[in-house]
């Protein structure tokens, strides 16, 4: 279908490689994550040795994105540095990209993040992902499925997480929620922020609604008029489609099989007659 | 190592077209995290992928074409 892209991901990274995920810890300093910790020392010796001369012939792609619309307080900029074109593309769906924009919001919030990934040899064994805290940096290599080297999403997501945390504390957050609005009978609109975890119905929930924000992401905070208020860092739609169908979820199989949608597909599985299931 | 020096190191990779679109970053930290991958990757060239219009097509077609 015009528009739609089929992309292919190594056997052995179908999904996230959670083991191969760490979150790099400073002396002294405890990281509570999900993730594993990885003393410092240890991880700048892993990013120099595998990230040496990673792009060697290749093409560096810099993309200066915006995680929300431009003036919002927490639309962080995003800067990813990648040798990968598909990795440009998804983002392009999902994210925000305006150089002009980025630097505002720079300027704005004070800080940026940054995400660096070489494609490498693509051995998942070999594959690292890493965050860093206190650089607000992410790095990936070896891999290619987007959970594992697009982390302006999950990734940053966390650093984000981070500031509201122990910079804006009881002021702000930064969640897993959809965002949408249901209409009343006079007119008015309750907006509704909803956190669930992956794969349990956050897109179709927001999708109910009468107008749509966000499925994934949210950011939150109270305005100095003491209203609060919140943003969908993202502009597209990343997920799963197991058991979407045309009775439970009209609008999104409208926008999946709609030529003017921009899609692209993973993990798709190609019969013997070379139709895409 | 100066602004300047980071500027330079990434012009180095850039084409012309690339070159006009770098003249709007002036951040000394977006330049120094930029030349500091540079100097660590070591890419042949830069594409600066700034939102032109077109950009999503761009990125799948040269998507196909490379990989």
């Amino acid at each position: 279908m015009k528009g739609h892209t089929i992309h292919f991901d190594p056997p052995a990274e179908q999904g996230r490689v959670v083991k191969q995920t760490y979150a790099i810890e400073d002396e002294g300093v405890y990281v509570s994550s999900m993730a594993n910790a990885l003393p410092r020392a240890e991880a700048d010796d892993l990013i120099q040795n595998n990230m040496k001369n990673i792009m060697d012939g290749k093409t560096m792609i810099i993309g200066f994105y915006v995680r929300g619309p431009k003036g919002a307080p927490t639309s962080y900029a995003s800067l990813t540095i990648s040798d990968t074109w598909y990795l440009a593309h998804q983002q392009d769906n999902l994210y925000r990209c305006n150089v002009a924009d980025f630097q505002a919001q720079v300027e704005l919030i004070g800080l940026f993040f940054t995400n660096t990934h070489g494609k490498g040899s693509l051995n998942t064994k070999e594959a690292y992902i890493m965050t860093d805290g206190k650089k607000k940096e992410t790095w990936a290599w070896n891999v290619s499925y987007l959970g594992n080297c697009a982390l302006i999403k999950k990734g940053h997501h966390r650093l984000a997480n981070d500031d509201a945390i122990y910079s804006h504390r009881g002021n702000r957050l930064s969640e897993h929620m959809f965002i949408t609005g249901i209409k009343m009978k006079d007119g008015s609109i309750v907006w509704i922020d909803g956190a669930a975890p992956s794969g349990c119905g956050k897109t179709t929930t927001a999708m109910a609604g009468d107008t749509f924000v966000g499925d994934d992401l949210a950011q939150v905070w109270i305005a100095e008029d003491g209203t609060i208020r919140s943003i969908n860092p993202e502009f597209g739609i990343f997920g799963i489609v197991r058991n979407v169908n045309i009775e439970g979820d009209p609008l999104l199989m409208e926008r999946l099989r709609n030529p003017e949608s921009e899609v692209i597909w993973t993990n798709v599985l190609i019969d013997d007659k070379g139709v895409p299931h | 190592m100066s602004d300047n020096n980071y500027l330079d190191i990434i012009l180095a990779k850039c084409d012309e077209a690339s070159k006009a679109k770098f003249a709007v970053v002036k951040n000394e930290e977006i330049l120094s995290t930029i030349a500091n991958r540079i100097e660590l990757c070591n890419p042949k060239d830069l594409f600066i992928h700034t939102g032109s219009a077109g950009r999503s097509r761009l990125c799948q077609k040269d998507g196909f074409r490379n990989e």
